[in-house]
């Protein structure tokens, strides 16, 4: 693809937008309509690219992408017509005669990229947003995962408005002509080494971004818990989705030195129950290494002979499919590489402190992360860890399974992210909440005008302080 | 290492930036600026710092500006007295999590809440048109989100620099709040510094400077910039109405010298010469005392009307030669200028060249281009095809014409029939699109700006369903992605019976 490629799928876009083919309520519904039908209709297709790429489970796939997705279009398609409409907001007794209103503009021509994580539910996730908003968009999926994006690329242009929706294959020099023109928002899902370039890319054009990023979602497992059910939601969010490729996957676990054996214990004992006692990568349930290069970089944590020997569970590898089996490490060196960047792999730390509240201590030594997770029955712990840590969400007992709700602001803080997506969130990432105000020709009070005499100034003061009695009194003349 | 020239001579800048830096972090980091009664004894105390000494900071807007008396209160200090009387009054309410629903399959096991949580420390860069009040409105916001904040005054407005760093720290928490003066120079190396949060009020070319800054370290900002808010004046409009409220909030106010001011106006061809006439029979009623004065060579002080001065030579010089280029178009002009007290008068021009530089950059002085158009089509066309403003004017008392406009344009905001008195209303959210910004605030969007929202999932321990977990049979499959997909729970109970499939 050639910068004039670039160039003028970017023209196109826009002059769709320009038209205003993507305004109308019809036309939101319609594509959204079409999305969904693409998913119920293609099922079988997207499942098969997403075990090329991933070696996902067809109930995997439906359970992490197709789903989530299909319930996005519900939910859009259900709400779009009420967003749409002007909300009306109150104003001040001194600001009338006059309405208000918010109106919901779109952006205009958006781009969209993706990473190789969750290849389908990333790129069209955002994509329903930015429909349901009322723009026109161009979507950058991961050619990592490239089967994936050849699904997406055949069918988007099948069932979507191709003047206004395109796909464009993400890689390096492609990404970079795409990110000198000019956007009118751009949704950035991946790494935050990347996101900083994308911002200041972004920062040429002015263009608002949303960054969906990463980090070290740290997990404290207190002993007030029950460490079977903790240890079963830890390790069916680590290893049973996505071999802990995930943004959002419990990355390290912290517990106090004492309860380390028991939570070792009950983790071995949830990764049997799930994956019997030999863990294979014939398994239907366990995922690969997305390729070559993730997997030697997963596999690298290992080779550090400081962290090898803390191999507690697993460690084992395949290296011709891409496999390493669910690894559990117990206290590796803490500024070892496996402590100090994302995992994103199926190996679990567990960091061991003295007193659960140094795990507060420890954590605010790392950036925010997208999620936190905190096992316990204490509600003082709860609270403290509520208050004294910063996380794009925080998840009390579980780990993973805010992403299913649509009512919750799905975005990061700090270097995880800013912006954020699902649900109403998701309109709103997409348009800019215009406020109109209308007001009377009548009525124009001739104290808002100069010459200011000394009685105007008294009225203006009043009316800029909202203090309607002294104004009343001062109406009626019964004040100075 | 550079020293700086103001503040201090023996702390280099880096010194400066790093104290105020680590004196802020650190005392948010002890927890000290989220509770509701600091956050609300911050304001009032900000409250009455303003108060206690409404003529300190009168007199420094009028030496900065030329402001009077009555315009620094009723523009500048009342706006942030609202902001403070906002949040006292709502922001326990604010402070509230907020419960979020969960899939029904979850309700019995899981709550869900979403709360919203300081995120730092906020670096706030004021600007020299309304050096208190875009310094201080963004500040009660900040703190009204629990942040520590440290506060860029505009070096332009040196009075108000002056006194802002001498009451601040007086009134305020001086280690949760910081005031740090800084040269356009120095600001390079303050933005090499990691904040989490920056608030900048200014012109889009700093506005990329600074996002690109922040995007080194992945800060999130709001810009709340400028461009050419236009007026549109269509031939159904109350045209001396119409004439009257932009002429007021064009030369009224800081004589032009604002971001919303509207900078120039498309006015139908059939109603210009009365659109012409209303403006000038408003600024002489408005300026009929100044004229005179003018006249009788007294002196004026801060107490009498008069009208603000521009900000220095250089703004002074730019707004001339702006006019220098387009003197043939020059249809009418309230006096001279006068370059020793920096002041510009009123100046009206009619057609200028579109090519002209007046028309291609934003005016910030008292010169109003008036454009005839033939149709409104052609004034839709001509806004559509510039940069989104900040604000965007619209007389007409034909509705339809009101919604066409809102609908085809973008803008930070739109006004109908008036200009100006968008600003200082809480429910309003202040901010722009495109070139003229990104994010907003006021009211509750002030809170929003300076806070994360934070989504607080708890479930419970105790029960644990095993369905959740593999290995998955073909029937919890089904049940899984029935209520995946948000199926009854009469669905569900169907699968589960084995009499329905999925």
């Amino acid at each position: 693809m050639t910068s004039t490629s670039c160039e003028l799928i970017h023209t196109e876009v826009r002059n769709a937008f320009a038209r205003g083919i993507t305004r109308p309520l019809d036309w939101r519904l319609r594509q959204i309509g079409a999305l969904s039908k693409l998913l119920k209709e293609c099922e079988d297709h997207i499942t098969k690219a997403l075990k090329d790429d991933l070696g996902k489970s067809p109930f995997e796939s439906f359970v992490t992408e197709i789903a989530p997705l299909l319930n996005s279009c519900d939910m859009m398609m259900k709400n779009i017509a009420t967003w749409m409409k002007p909300q009306k907001v109150s104003l001040p007794l001194v600001a009338l005669p006059a309405s208000g209103s918010i109106v919901a503009e779109p952006f205009g021509a958006v781009l969209i990229i993706s990473p190789w994580t969750y290849p389908i539910l990333m790129s069209l996730d955002p994509l329903i947003g930015a429909i349901g908003a009322g723009n026109a968009a161009v979507l950058m999926p991961s050619i990592v995962t490239h089967s994936s994006f050849t699904v997406l690329n055949e069918l988007i242009p099948k069932y979507l408005d191709k003047n206004a929706i395109k796909v464009v294959g993400c890689e390096t020099r492609v990404t970079e002509e795409m990110l000198n023109l000019q956007w009118d928002k751009i949704f950035f899902t991946g790494s935050p080494r990347i996101a900083k370039f994308v911002m200041q890319k972004a920062a040429e054009h002015l263009t608002p971004v949303t960054l969906e990023l990463g980090g070290k979602c740290p997990t404290i497992v207190d002993s007030s818990t029950d460490m079977e059910v903790a240890a079963r939601r830890i390790a069916a969010g680590k290893w049973g989705v996505n071999c802990g490729q995930s943004l959002i996957a419990p990355d390290y676990v912290i517990v106090e030195k004492g309860f380390a054996p028991v939570l070792l214990k009950a983790l071995k004992n949830a990764l049997r129950s799930f994956f019997g006692s030999h863990p294979s990568p014939e398994n239907p349930d366990l995922m690969r290494l997305v390729n070559e290069e993730h997997f030697r970089r997963v596999k690298a944590f290992l080779e550090d002979p400081s962290v090898s020997r803390t191999i507690k569970h697993g460690g084992g590898y395949d290296i011709e499919k891409r496999y390493i089996e669910p690894t559990i490490l117990l206290d590796p060196p803490r500024n070892a590489k496996i402590m100090r960047e994302e995992i994103l792999g199926p190996i679990l730390p567990i960091i061991t402190v003295e007193r659960i509240d140094e795990a507060i201590d420890f954590i605010n030594t790392k950036e925010k992360p997208l999620a936190l997770y905190l096992f316990t029955e204490n509600d003082d712990l709860k609270n403290e860890v509520i208050n004294k840590t910063s996380a794009g969400t925080m998840l009390i007992n579980d780990t993973v399974i805010h992403v299913t709700m649509q009512e919750l602001p799905f975005g990061g803080v700090g270097k995880s992210g800013m912006g954020a997506h699902h649900g109403k969130f998701s309109f709103e990432a997409f348009s800019h909440m215009k406020p109109v105000m209308v007001r009377s020709m009548a009525g124009d009070v001739d104290a808002r005008y100069p010459p200011y005499t000394p009685e105007k100034r008294n009225i203006l003061r009043r009316i800029a302080r909202f203090q309607y009695l002294p104004l009343l009194l001062v109406w009626l003349g019964l004040t100075k | 290492m550079t020293t700086s020239i103001m503040g201090d001579l023996t702390l280099s800048l880096e010194d400066r930036i790093e104290e105020a830096i680590n004196t802020a972090r650190g005392t948010f980091q002890t927890g000290r600026t989220r509770p509701l009664k600091w956050r609300i004894t911050q304001l009032k105390a900000l409250k009455t710092m303003l108060d206690e000494h409404e003529h300190a900071f009168c007199s420094a807007l009028y030496r900065d500006l030329g402001k009077s008396y009555f315009e620094a209160n009723y523009i500048e200090l009342d706006n942030v007295r609202n902001s403070c009387d906002f949040f006292v009054k709502n922001l326990k309410k604010l402070m509230k999590p907020k419960s979020a629903d969960v899939p029904w399959y979850m309700k019995s096991s899981t709550k869900a809440k979403v709360i919203h949580e300081p995120l730092g420390v906020v670096l706030i860069f004021s600007a020299w048109n309304y050096p208190l009040l875009l310094a201080l409105d963004p500040l009660v916001a900040a703190i009204a989100a629990g942040n520590a904040v440290v506060v860029k005054p505009a070096e332009c407005a040196k009075s108000m620099c002056l006194i802002l760093k001498q009451l601040l720290p007086k009134y305020l928490d001086a280690h949760a709040v910081k005031v740090l003066e800084a040269t356009k120079e120095e600001c390079a190396v303050l933005l090499t510094y990691k904040f989490d949060k920056i608030f900048y009020t200014g012109s889009p070319r700093i506005g990329r400077i600074i996002m690109e800054a922040a995007a080194k370290h992945l800060t999130p900002v709001t810009l709340e910039l400028g461009g050419k808010s236009p007026a549109i004046v269509d031939s159904t409009a109350d045209i001396f109405t119409a004439a009257r409220r932009l002429a007021a909030t064009k030369w009224m106010i800081n004589c032009g010298q604002t971001c919303i001011a509207p900078d120039y106006v498309l006015v139908h061809s059939d109603v210009t010469s009365l659109f012409l006439e209303g403006l000038k029979q408003s600024l002489l009623s408005f300026m009929s005392p100044l004229l005179e004065s003018a006249n009788t060579d007294v002196e004026t002080d801060q107490e009498t009307d008069f009208m603000p001065r521009i900000i220095n030579k250089e703004s002074l010089a730019r707004l001339q030669t702006l006019l220098d280029e387009v003197q043939d178009s020059v249809v009418f002009k309230l006096g001279e200028t006068d370059t020793k007290k920096l002041t510009m008068m009123p100046t009206i021009l009619l057609n200028p060249s579109m090519e002209s530089k007046i028309m291609q950059e934003e005016i910030f002085g008292p010169i109003l281009p008036v454009l005839q158009v033939h149709n409104m089509e052609e004034a839709i066309n001509f806004v559509c095809s510039r940069p989104q403003p900040l604000a965007l004017y619209m007389f007409t008392s034909n509705k339809k014409l009101a919604k066409e406009v809102v609908e085809k344009t973008s803008s930070g905001s739109v006004v109908i029939n008036d200009a100006g008195t968008q600003f200082g209303l809480e429910s309003i959210p202040f901010g722009g699109i495109g070139e003229s910004g990104m994010g907003s605030y006021h009211g509750r969007y002030g809170f929003d700006t300076f806070s994360h929202q934070k989504g607080v999932v708890t479930t419970q321990a105790s029960s644990d369903d095993p369905i959740r977990y593999p290995p998955y049979s073909a029937k919890n499959k089904a049940i899984l992605r029935a209520c995946l997909r948000n199926k009854s729970m009469l669905d569900v109970i169907l699968i589960k019976l084995g009499m329905r499939k999925f």
